[in-house]
């Protein structure tokens, strides 16, 4: 990180119009970062969906700390399992992206699809959730902590669908692909990894302020704003 | 050439305009005349910067229209000049906000003699509260809202019995004496503003905002809503009346309170009981 | 240097070949320039109408679409804003305008010259024509997600204006949205057009998203060789750096919208506490209308800034190449726009002042509101100093530059009034506000896109706009706007509240008949001589004055193009190799006044760059 800043504003100090930096930068070649087009892709998604995220997170504890009924009747139960299940994704994830190093082909193939695979399974742990949920009469009306939770899940949701979809692309590609031509959706796959990564870090973050510690985060809240 | 000219007379234009115009300043009746000293600073300053800054790029416009032949200067910076303008902006800036947010501690900091004032707001009209002997106002809550009860004053609030209830929009208030308008709407936002006093504040569903002001000139004048809250917005007006101490005295005399209002009530709910049992 | 990855060792690398003594920053060789590392661009190219035109891939084609239906939008925007003029002046004069219809179009007013204009415009327009084209590139790094970001726009265009034909007509909440009101009776279009505009609001989003990231992404990785972040001209710049603002500020939109439109469809509490409405209690509660206001100016103050970071440079490019000067201080160009940038996330709540958010915020936001004030002044510094001992061409162009110093010198400074908290306090929902936000997020950045307009024309379509028509143009435009706007704040000094359908006979309120009248018909004119644009467009596409090859002698990328207008891949077999900054105007010693970005050193030998 410091290497970045460093390099960041290293770079504005420059003066373009001296003869002698003129001389250093027709050697650039054009670009900033040593990264692939999809890993910066991911990475900017990453910085958008964490601003979003953390709105929602902000805007939940900004109205949290009222006389709200957040009990959950049956907490310890399926959240946990589907948390788990999220781990097992990315714990895969990380054993193709070794693989891809090794180029073991067909190892990166069966990862793959048990990556999807859980993680459609994860898709559904949450819709059974909010099943749940629903049996126990907390609706999404029922009052903002139940709002937020919703919002919350349903937005990671979507964003685990958006990421199925280029898993779907880019796992037709790959199993098609012989040994040696897997380089070709190396970059692709890598990049995968990274979202799966990030949504990974989103879930934590948002099952343990809203669900975990939930009380005790919204105790602290109201001991901030009193 | 005439480019020049052009924008000459846009700026002495502006110039003229402001020292000429008709339209400024309603005449101010409170306190808050440090507000409009601090405007008149940053027009000063903005001002000037603004003559500067367009006079500059006029002469620019004289000196070096296109000439052919002519080879403009070639400098890419100069940080001496870069820095003098920095620190000289930055001392301006720090000049308008020293005297802005040293008069902004006044406007949150209300005096410790300021009567109360519970303005409430709806779509699309005002209602007033004055607390009474006690000099306190009593707790409300929206849901308490209804015909007996039109403040939704709660009523084992020991300070609300003796408040004095104003339902109409026309507000009274006492000659120089800071009043802290206690602001809440039970619908949607409003603001209560009166051009003259110029103070103003939103009032929120949900929470209680304030403000406060000194008003100094006895007369009559005008409430406007100053935030949008639906069609009704730009008819949502009321009146204020700034009274000399016997004269206000006088009118408040003659307000209802709430324990005023709720012993009427008792009386008619009695008289219907005793109708009902003739 | 700093930036680069592996450049350390390619300098190396390059000097043990190159160089036999050693000597650190000479090169025998000044021309040498590193082989292309990375493999060329595979492009789609379309050969139907349909994939040529419509559904089209190419960055080019695809910032015109842009400019198209922007500009469209923009002229719905501009014929509201005379129907409240007509009302505002002349009261009763329009028979069909009720508050209803007002307000209406007060909303559909502000948000669609805000949103779907202005953002639109500069980002979507000027950004896809131009980024890849300045930077050397031969398109955006993902085009076909780059097509798509346009559709979605259209489609947000479409489901925005479709709210003027549902019952109850679009919402009039105001462009800021603010509930409750937004979504309960007694404000227009509370039942479909609220939700059709948070709708759009999403969808313009979703695909301003997609737009984003091929702008950051070809900026950041796609340059050609040669071409350093140092490099870039400021349109680059401005444009960039705006879009890293719309890529954090957009979520706060689209949460602020999702969740309203929770609110109003499904009954949610998220911005809604306990109501009582016409003497019921509504079945909300819990929820904060302030959260709103918060994440509304969390997007919206940034959102200032993204239409005017790529107006600065634009602004920036214009007043260089017009006055034959490099751009005055061009590092504290840059830095400036990024400071402003990051800034720009500190101060939203100075929108807030006076909405009953806890007043001791009014200290930290006046304070950081006002820091602001800095870089942005220095920018206009240099810009009048880029002026300074120029040789200044007085064409169209420059013109709008100049009208661009002065209204925006103008609104920056009343900016200074609504920034410092207690100043605010009197001047807020008056007129004074409306009169500042115009002048400064409304003219300034419109002379930029006309200034921009009547500059890259000759490159869209090979033929120059008419300066003749172009100065009447501006005439009208810029004393119109002026004389609407500069006596505007005066009213907001009276204290006339903004957002008023009708006066009534308020005292002081009388004394500005004869002003709102003088307004109105100068907002008319000013309207009206837009469409000398479109004259003056439509007439020179067909009999312009051919443009040939860089009309203006202009450095930067863009104008060498191996064709005038440049086609589908911008660059031919080559791509460009770029050997300077984009501001080598005048430069001592050359013969021309200006040396392209692609002129390599030993063209240009006798040059002397003295030291600073």
């Amino acid at each position: 990180m410091s290497n970045f800043i460093k390099k960041l504003f290293g770079t504005l100090a420059e003066k373009p119009w001296e003869k002698e930096q003129a001389v250093i930068d027709t050697n650039h070649p054009g670009k900033t970062f040593n990264l692939s087009l999809q890993t910066s892709a991911v990475i900017i998604i990453f910085g958008i969906s964490t601003v979003l995220f953390s709105l929602i997170l902000t805007g939940y504890l900004y109205t949290m700390p009222q006389e709200q009924n957040t009990k959950f009747l049956f907490k310890p139960n399926l959240l946990w399992v589907n948390t788990i299940v999220l781990f097992f994704v990315t714990y895969f994830f990380s054993k193709i992206t070794k693989d891809l190093k090794k180029n073991d082909i067909t190892k990166i193939k069966k990862n793959l699809i048990l990556v999807g695979g859980l993680s459609y399974l994860f898709l559904f742990g949450q819709i059974f959730f909010w099943y749940q949920l629903m049996q126990d009469e907390k609706f999404v009306t029922t009052n903002t902590y139940f709002s937020s939770f919703y919002i919350f899940t349903a937005l990671h949701g979507l964003h685990l669908l958006g990421g199925l979809f280029f898993w779907g692309k880019v796992c037709s590609k790959t199993l098609k692909l012989e040994q040696k031509e897997i380089i070709s959706q190396k970059k692709s796959i890598s990049a995968l990894s990274l979202y799966w990564t990030f949504l990974l870090i989103v879930w934590l973050v948002f099952f343990l302020t809203i669900y975990v510690f939930n009380d005790t985060v919204i105790a602290w809240c109201k001991a901030l704003l009193t | 050439m005439h480019v020049g000219f052009i924008f000459l007379a846009v700026i002495v234009g502006s110039i003229l305009f402001h020292i000429f115009t008709p339209w400024y300043w309603t005449d101010i009746a409170s306190n808050w005349g440090s507000m409009d000293d601090t405007i008149t600073l940053t027009f000063w300053i903005g001002g000037g910067v603004f003559v500067a800054v367009c006079l500059f790029m006029v002469y620019c416009v004289f000196k070096f229209s296109y000439k052919e032949g002519r080879k403009a200067e070639y400098k890419p910076e100069d940080k001496k000049l870069e820095k003098i303008l920095t620190i000289a902006t930055t001392l301006g800036v720090a000049a308008l906000l020293a005297p802005g947010l040293i008069v902004w501690n006044q406007f949150i900091n209300v005096p410790k003699n300021a009567i109360h004032v519970d303005v409430m707001a709806w779509q699309w009209g005002w209602q007033y509260r004055l607390p009474g002997d006690d000099g306190k106002l009593g707790s409300t809550k929206v849901a308490n809202i209804n015909d007996n009860n039109p403040f939704g004053i709660i009523l084992e609030d020991p300070n609300g019995k003796d408040d004095v209830l104003i339902q109409s929009d026309v507000l009274h208030l006492k000659n120089n004496r800071p009043v802290k308008i206690l602001l809440r709407s039970v619908d949607v936002l409003h603001n209560w503003y009166v051009p003259q006093f110029r103070a103003k504040m939103d009032a929120v569903p949900g929470v209680v905002t304030y403000y406060w002001f000194e008003p100094n000139k006895v007369g009559e004048y005008e409430v406007l809503c100053a935030e949008y809250c639906g069609v009704g917005h730009y008819g949502m007006r009321g009146r204020v009346f700034v009274k000399s101490e016997p004269d206000y005295e006088n009118w408040l005399q003659e307000q209802e309170t709430f324990s005023d209002l709720v012993a009427k009530q008792e009386e008619i709910e009695f008289s219907k009981t005793k109708l009902a049992k003739k | 240097m700093a930036e680069d990855f592996n450049d350390n060792k390619t300098i190396q690398a390059q000097s043990s070949e190159t160089i036999s003594g050693g000597g650190a920053g000479v090169t025998p060789d000044k021309d040498y320039v590193r082989p292309a590392e990375v493999a060329d661009q595979d492009l789609y190219h379309g050969h139907s109408f349909i994939t040529k035109w419509v559904f089209c891939q190419d960055a080019k084609v695809i910032g015109v679409q842009y400019f198209l239906l922007a500009t469209f939008t923009g002229i719905i925007g501009l014929i509201l804003s005379w129907l409240m003029r007509l009302q505002l002046g002349f009261p009763g004069a329009a028979g069909f305008m009720t508050a209803e219809h007002y307000y209406q179009f007060v909303t559909m007013h502000g948000m669609i010259m805000v949103v779907y204009f202005l953002t639109a415009l500069f980002l979507g327009g000027f950004g896809n024509y131009l980024i890849p084209l300045m930077v050397g590139a031969r398109d955006m790094v993902f085009p076909y997600v780059n097509m798509v970001s346009f559709w979605m726009f259209f489609v947000a265009v479409g489901v925005l204006l479709a709210s003027f034909f549902v019952p109850g007509g679009p919402t009039g909440s105001g462009w800021t949205l603010y509930p409750p009101q937004a979504i309960l009776e007694g404000t227009p279009g509370s039942g479909m057009g609220i939700i059709l505009m948070c709708v759009s609001l999403i969808l313009f989003v979703a695909g301003f998203t997609m737009g984003g990231l091929n702008y950051l992404i070809t900026v950041l990785q796609a340059r050609t060789r040669g071409m350093t972040l140092m490099r870039m001209p400021l349109t680059v710049w401005g444009i960039f750096t705006a879009t890293v603002l719309a890529m954090l500020a957009f979520p706060a939109l689209l949460v602020s919208a999702i969740m309203m439109s929770l609110d109003r469809i499904l009954g949610t509490s998220f911005f809604m506490p306990t109501i009582l409405k016409a003497g019921e209690m509504l079945e909300y509660g819990g929820g904060s209308p302030i959260l709103f206001q918060h994440l509304f100016w969390f997007f919206g103050h940034p959102e200032v800034y993204i239409v005017a970071l790529p107006a600065f440079g634009i602004i920036s490019d214009l007043i260089s190449v017009h006055s034959r000067k490099n751009i005055f201080g061009y590092r504290m160009m840059v830095w400036a726009i990024v400071v402003i940038g990051a800034l720009s996330f500190f101060v939203w709540a100075h929108h807030m002042y006076v909405s009953g958010m806890h007043p001791w915020f009014g200290f930290f936001f006046a304070t950081t509101t006002l820091i602001i004030a800095v870089p942005t002044a220095l920018k206009v510094y240099n810009w009048i100093l880029t002026l300074w001992r120029g040789n200044i061409r007085m064409n169209t162009v420059m013109l709008w530059c100049l009208g661009f110093i002065v209204t925006f010198v103008n609104g920056g400074i009343t900016g200074i009034f609504l920034g410092n908290v207690v100043v605010d306090v009197p001047l807020s929902d008056t007129y004074f506000v409306v009169a500042h936000f115009h002048m400064v997020m409304g003219i300034a950045p419109l002379m930029v896109i006309m200034g921009a307009v009547y500059h890259w024309f000759p490159l869209v379509a090979g033929r120059m706009l008419s300066e003749k028509l172009g100065k009447w143009h501006f005439w009208f435009t810029f004393l119109g706007a002026y004389s609407i706007y500069f006596p505007m704040h005066y009213l907001g000094f009276i204290g006339v509240p903004r957002r008023y359908f009708e006066m009534y006979d308020s005292p002081y309120i009388t004394s500005a008949v004869g002003m709102n009248e003088f307004i109105s018909t100068a907002a008319f004119i000013v309207g009206a001589a837009q469409f000398i644009l479109i004259y003056n467009i439509v007439v020179s596409l067909k009999m312009g004055k051919p443009a040939g090859k860089n009309p203006w002698q202009a450095n930067s990328l863009e104008w060498h193009t191996p064709t005038v207008p440049p086609e589908h891949g911008n660059w031919g077999d080559k791509l460009p190799v770029v050997h300077r900054w984009a501001y080598d105007y005048s430069v001592p010693g050359a013969k021309e006044d200006f040396i392209p970005q692609t002129t390599p050193p030993s063209e240009v030998a006798d040059t002397e760059v003295e030291k600073t």
